[in-house]
């Protein structure tokens, strides 16, 4: 069944070299969507490998399939959306089979806890975005994106104020979906509770699709922001920086740790999309990746640390208990944190250059010094490895496993060297 | 091409290194007298074709406008030559202890050298800050796996710390590069960029820039990461780390700092070297009145290297020329002192100086040679620090009388603090913990007759390492006065 699935978005991948254009009327594969989906496709075939044997322990095999499959083809929906509405379509297909992934152990309150918070807030979030998308509609008169972005210039200046709180709007609904500060209260809870497995899929593939669309929603309003709404976003981007990072300085708990470390990459994110807007798919396509695979590296030790509660004292004498998992962490931790010359910090630099050239030099410093206080919690992790173990659970990986740790070792490295996009 | 096997040789050995297990040590050694032998080969091609940069460039990122470019003048050569004499002894000097899992060990070290000979060549502000990061991973491991007590803590700051320097630098990289017309990170690009700026938008980027360099040397006020870190640091990590690491910082100065913002530095520069001086009088003091003998090298480095720069940054040709002098020689006297400390704690298991006394008595060749070292770090004629010094002290003169005199000061107070230490652990009375002494074993004595060697032979005649450096000094600072 694992296999078959692999196979199915192997396939899907493969094609989007070579397909043409297909365009429907409400969603397009052109230059924009198709290095997207590649990223999503890689993300989703890793994320299938790594996380297999989730499938295979669940009663309930197909559903779970399934579920993540559908989830998935919202992601799909999202990256390569030309109309509001096939948007909010695809929001809502991706979300709610991860309402019901999230809660997959029935058995489990903190489970339960998780998809009913994500269950309701995602739903209020998605309440803001239609409202938005009604009222973008409401002064343009039309949801595809392209007649949107020709019509901005002309509009009356209520029209105009009207397309503003729209826009803001949809963008708070999108800082749900991605977990920017202050909209980021339910992540942590959310990302301890589930299953990892899931918390891999949501802080991977669901942040992906989500950011892609985000960086299209911008980009039809480029030139059409005014300067507060502006200063509002780079707000944003500064509380999702700071909050994450300081808070994450404290906490105990790796998945929550995780939870604001994927925070304060949303941060990084959304600050690299917004400073640069126009050909800024690159930097996205680049940073997901990057951030993609070095998250799934981390979960998938956590996973096979198989503590639902992953102290961080759980990767204690990891190093020499289990040498490939701990230097694959390490290397995915040196490359979150940013540290030169690894992926990581080119992907941040980016960012960093991006909110440069747009004048934001604060931002710059303000992301120094997120990315510093990431370097801390981080190296938390790092150091408990160093230490001397006591007790060895000694548990080795599966041959796959290994393999999947390699290869997203060496993909990270590859990305490194050879930084394609 | 003449420039990648400065980098592929210690790559390549960190590589075999790793794999080479029981032979690790043999490996590593090989493979840095390798480097040295390759180094000697460039200096001799830098000679006969009448000294003219080398130069090495592929396209890396151009999405960023980086390249991957080295280049190699006397300057870089100087440099690059450090570390290829300061590598084998480090490598030597570590292998008649017990260190877990040395061929780990070992391959980091190398890799260090590897990144380390890159930040020496790196002719492009995104490669030398890559290889200015990379040279911190390594030698964050060695600390963190081999370090003494306390290490977690004292690593990650010191981690956190010289990270957020160079950050700091990156950004004034960043900031550089918007100003070049073609959006590039070349040397030559970003020295034009910021020559071309206001001097308000100069003295912020010398700022930066030199936050980086003062944090990772260090220099008052930025200090406090040091003493620790090289406490705590495993014997060849410390050397590792005052021997070349804190150079990349003083060599960053002269190839990163002062051509990039001339006319900051000169309206500025004064603060630095005023910092750079206080550091001097500062480490100086804290050094007599220290009873450890390793925090006692590790303030000593302080006041040395605040000499360095003080004297790099009063911008003249005695100033430059005797820094680069005098980053050699503490290169290799760090390396004696640190080593005398090694086989003096590992004798007696302690480097508290009160509890030492009279190790001169039982062996007086140890006795003798440490002499030699503590001479050549004060700075006495004929020893190579002496020619380092005179000349710094010379060129900060030339800069700013009062500040010269009192860095001045640095070498009455050495004679201090090195004589005190001397005479604490050489001389007096056999001491209880210095009873059941062994003298030292060949392979010691072998190692620091070379550091001897190596001061006495310098000192004496100092004039073709001088002649290295001196034409790229002089172009250096022709390109300033344009």
């Amino acid at each position: 069944m694992a296999i078959l699935a692999l196979l199915a978005v192997l396939g899907l991948s493969f094609s989007n070299f070579g397909n043409a254009e297909l365009v429907f009327n409400m969603a397009s594969l052109d230059g924009f969507s198709r290095p997207f989906l590649m990223v999503l496709c890689t993300l989703g075939i890793l994320w299938f490998w790594g996380f297999r044997r989730f499938f295979e322990e669940e009663k309930t095999t197909t559903d779970y399939f399934a579920l993540t499959l559908f989830s998935f083809a919202g992601a799909v929906c999202m990256v390569s959306y030309t109309n509001l509405a096939m948007l909010f379509l695809g929001v809502e297909i991706l979300s709610i089979p991860v309402y019901v992934l999230a809660g997959s152990r029935k058995s489990d309150v903190r489970g339960n806890e998780a998809a009913f918070k994500y269950f309701l807030l995602g739903a209020f979030s998605s309440g803001f975005l239609l409202f938005g998308i009604a009222l973008i509609y409401g002064a343009v008169g039309t949801f595809d994106l392209g007649e949107i972005t020709a019509k901005l210039a002309s509009l009356t200046p209520d029209n105009q104020s009207l397309v503003q709180i729209g826009f803001v709007l949809t963008v708070a609904a999108f800082a749900f979906k991605v977990a920017a500060a202050p909209f980021h209260f339910w992540a942590p809870d959310v990302y301890e509770g589930s299953p990892t497995p899931i918390t891999a899929y949501m802080v991977t593939v669901v942040k992906v699709a989500a950011f892609a669309a985000l960086l299209k929603f911008f980009q039809a309003f480029e030139g059409a922001i005014p300067q507060t709404v502006a200063w509002a976003v780079y707000a944003l981007c500064f509380l999702t920086l700071m909050v994450a990072n300081l808070v994450a300085a404290s906490q105990k708990n790796v998945k929550r740790l995780m939870a604001y470390s994927s925070i304060s990459h949303t941060g990084f994110m959304l600050t690299g999309i917004f400073s640069q807007q126009v050909g800024a798919e690159n930097l996205l396509v680049y940073y997901s990746l990057v951030y993609g695979i070095a998250s799934l590296i981390a979960f998938r030790v956590l996973w096979f640390l198989r503590n639902e509660v992953a102290d961080i004292q759980d990767f204690k004498g990891m190093l020499h208990t289990n040498q490939l998992a701990a230097v694959a962490v390490i290397l995915a931790m040196l490359s979150m944190a940013g540290i030169p010359p690894l992926a990581g910090f080119i992907a941040k630099y980016r960012v960093l250059a991006a909110a440069s050239a747009a004048g934001q030099g604060w931002l710059v410093v303000v992301g120094i010094l997120a990315s510093l206080l990431a370097i801390y919690y981080y190296f938390k992790i790092i150091i408990v490895m160093f230490e001397p173990w006591e007790t060895a659970p000694n548990r080795e990986l599966k041959l796959a496993d290994k393999v999947f740790l390699y290869v997203c070792c060496a993909l990270l490295l590859g990305l490194t060297v050879w930084p394609v996009v | 091409m003449l420039l990648l096997p400065l980098l592929l040789i210690p790559l390549l050995t960190a590589i075999f290194t790793y794999f080479s297990g029981k032979n690790a040590k043999y490996v590593s050694l090989f493979g840095s007298l390798l480097n040295a032998v390759y180094v000697l080969f460039l200096l001799y091609t830098y000679n006969t074709t009448g000294q003219e940069t080398i130069r090495f460039s592929v396209p890396w990122i151009p999405q960023l406008g980086t390249s991957f470019s080295l280049m190699l003048d006397g300057i870089s050569l100087m440099l690059t030559i450090l570390s290829a004499i300061v590598m084998p002894m480090v490598l030597y000097a570590s292998f008649n202890r017990d260190y877990p899992d040395r061929h780990v060990l070992y391959a980091l070290m190398m890799l260090m050298d590897a990144a380390m000979a890159g930040s020496f060549i790196a002719a492009d502000g995104f490669l030398f800050y890559v290889f200015w990061e990379i040279a911190l991973i390594p030698i964050y491991f060695i600390c963190l796996k081999w370090g003494g007590e306390g290490r977690q803590r004292i690593t990650l700051k010191f981690f956190l710390y010289t990270m957020l320097g160079s950050l700091f630098m990156l950004f004034a990289f960043i900031y550089l590069y918007q100003h070049t017309p073609e959006k590039t990170f070349a040397l030559q690009a970003l020295y034009e960029a910021g020559r071309s700026l206001s001097i308000a938008e100069q003295g912020l980027v010398f700022a930066g820039i030199f936050l980086a360099f003062a944090i990772k040397m260090p220099i008052f006020p930025f200090h406090t990461w040091q003493p620790e870190t090289y406490y705590i640091a495993p014997t060849p990590g410390a050397m590792l780390l005052s021997g070349i690491m804190l150079k990349m910082a003083t060599y960053g100065i002269i190839r990163w700092l002062i051509p990039v913002v001339p006319q900051g530095v000169a309206e500025y520069g004064i603060w630095a070297v005023g910092l750079a001086v206080v550091s001097i009088l500062y480490a100086s003091f804290i050094s007599i009145v220290q009873r450890d003998y390793k925090r006692l090298i590790a303030f000593a480095s302080i006041a040395h290297v605040g000499l360095i720069a003080a004297g790099l940054l009063s911008v003249n040709v005695q100033g430059i020329q005797g820094g680069l002098v005098e980053m050699l020689s503490h290169g290799v006297n760090t390396v004696g002192l640190f080593f005398v400390y090694d086989i003096i704690v590992t004798r007696t298991g302690t480097s508290d100086m009160d509890k030492l006394g009279g190790i001169r008595a039982i062996d007086p060749r140890l006795g003798f040679m440490f002499l030699v070292i503590v001479l050549s770090v004060v700075a006495l004629p004929f020893t190579n620090g002496f020619v380092g010094e005179f000349l710094l002290i010379i060129g900060l003169f030339q800069y700013n009388q009062v500040l010269g005199a009192l860095a001045g000061l640095s070498i009455i107070l050495g004679v201090i603090y090195m004589f005190r230490s001397f005479q604490k652990m050489m001389l007096g009375e056999v001491k209880d913990e210095a009873i059941n002494y062994k003298k030292q074993t060949r392979q010691e004595t072998l190692l620091l007759l070379i550091v001897c060697v190596f001061i006495v032979g310098f000192g004496v005649y100092p004039k073709p390492i001088l002649a290295i450096s001196e034409k790229s000094v002089l172009e250096l600072l022709q390109g300033i006065a344009q």
